[in-house]
């Protein structure tokens, strides 16, 4: 028997957490001022995407 | 109001909003793979989902502590290591293993309190090694400390302890010449890299040492408690021993359990963070020469403020430095209105912390991790502060 789960949501979840630690490690990396450089703004940006995906699978999948 | 992570538990945002010299966190932040594998293996005995026979943490395979373990050796130049609940615990299953009730062990005296601690448990006697005037621990103390025990107890000390580099002034000890001392005695050498593994190169066998230690949460990136004790193969069987005791009435036995840090020692995040963080922290240690250019930076800033000397040893070889500013910033602290709380309070006002408040003579601080621009920023801000509290620039 196949038991209903959402892996997806599952997934969803620790992907977003991992993106949001990189984030967060930029933060520590340019603390205090967090003035970011390009290529830490592009690590950003493309973190912040991948946090508002992993939220639109979980809206999708638990809403 | 202060953001919560759960009632009554304020979010440490400390590392993320503030440069922070507090010298002993500087090695144990995490790396964001570390950060990463606490989110998914933080439960208590998570690792312990694939235990199977002959179930002992080092045969673990996945998550990888079985491979972390032969890794770590190598990397160590040691045969046998094992994760310890930190360099402590290390201290205390070596002395446990080696030292008897009333005999001797030589430290030296600029031990951490928990090397102490390790003979006292075990009910053995510390003799110590004074350090030079500057701060050093050298051969020719060593071996004229240890013919002392040997006259007054009549027998070689049970093992000897050599930090590597000490906290109190972040010098680096003659390990090696020490260790060659102690071996014409037989008396084996613990080698305390609490401040050395996993953020410089370390290798025990080219050191001459018995036992190599470390700590995870002071230099490995790793939560707390974590360490590690690696020993050499002729120590192997004697420290890291499994257990042979049976129940008198119900005949149990305990596998291979490892007796002298009882059992499986480290589970959970500890053991995860310090697996994780693991080939980060191989690579980190590489770039140790860039470690010191950033705190050279640093030095070189404080020493153009006058009055201002180094307590530690100079040319600098670690980035935890004792410095001395009695004729500098503690003049400016006797007449300034918050006293000696001036200085932490002006560097907080710049995003600065760790430096113990109030202190103006003598202090410690480690730069270890910071980037370039964060050491810059450092730099220029210990100036700034000089300048406004009208302290003369070299």
């Amino acid at each position: 028997m196949m038991i209903a789960m959402s892996q997806k949501a599952i997934d969803a979840v620790f992907a977003g957490l991992f993106h949001l630690t990189d984030i967060r490690t930029i933060l520590r990396r340019t603390a205090p001022l967090h003035q970011l450089n390009d290529e830490e703004k592009e690590i950003a940006r493309k973190s912040i995407d991948a946090v508002r995906k992993q939220l639109f699978i979980l809206e999708e999948e638990l809403l | 109001m202060t953001m919560k992570c759960a009632a009554g538990i304020e979010t440490r945002t400390i590392e993320e909003s503030s440069i922070n010299l507090d010298p002993i966190q500087a090695g144990g932040r995490l790396t964001s793979e570390a950060m990463k594998a606490i989110i998914a293996w933080g439960d208590g005995y998570s690792v312990c989902d694939n235990c199977h026979k002959p179930f002992r943490l080092d045969y673990v395979t996945n998550p990888p502590i079985a491979e972390f373990h032969a890794d770590l050796s190598t990397w160590l130049g040691m045969d046998h290591s094992q994760v310890v609940p930190g360099a402590r615990r290390a201290f205390q299953e070596v002395t446990g293993a080696l030292v008897n009730k009333g005999e001797t062990v030589m430290m030296t005296g600029m031990g951490h309190y928990t090397a102490y601690l390790s003979v006292e448990v075990v009910n053995g006697v510390i003799r110590e090694i004074p350090p030079t005037p500057d701060h050093h621990i050298t051969a020719d103390t060593a071996a004229e400390r240890i013919e002392a025990a040997i006259r007054e107890f009549g027998y070689a000390p049970k093992l000897l302890f050599i930090d590597a580099v000490d906290f109190m002034y972040g010098n680096f000890h003659d390990v090696k010449n020490v260790a060659k001392v102690a071996h014409q005695y037989d008396i084996p050498v613990l080698y305390n890299g609490v401040y050395t593994v996993g953020v410089l190169p370390v290798n025990g066998k080219n050191l001459g040492v018995d036992f190599v230690v470390g700590s995870g949460h002071k230099s490995m990136a790793a939560p707390a408690p974590s360490g590690v004790l690696a020993t050499k193969e002729e120590y192997a069987d004697i420290v890291l021993r499994t257990t042979k005791i049976t129940g008198d009435v119900t005949g149990r036995k305990f596998g291979i359990k490892q007796v002298g840090i009882l059992g499986c020692a480290l589970m959970g995040a500890p053991i995860v963070g310090l697996i994780a963080s693991f080939p980060t922290v191989k690579e980190r240690v590489k770039h140790w020469d860039e470690e010191l250019a950033n705190h050279k930076i640093v030095i070189d800033a404080l020493l153009s403020i006058e009055g201002t000397k180094i307590a530690s040893e100079y040319p600098r070889r670690h980035t935890l430095t004792r410095i001395d500013t009695s004729a500098s910033f503690d003049i400016v602290a006797k007449t300034h209105k918050k006293r000696g709380f001036f200085l932490s309070s002006s560097l907080a006002k710049r995003g600065i912390t760790g430096i113990m408040p109030g202190v103006t003579k003598q202090w410690k601080f480690n730069t270890y991790g910071l980037t370039r621009e964060q050491a810059e920023y450092l730099a220029t801000a210990f100036v700034d502060v000089a300048k406004e509290n009208n302290l003369r620039i070299a």
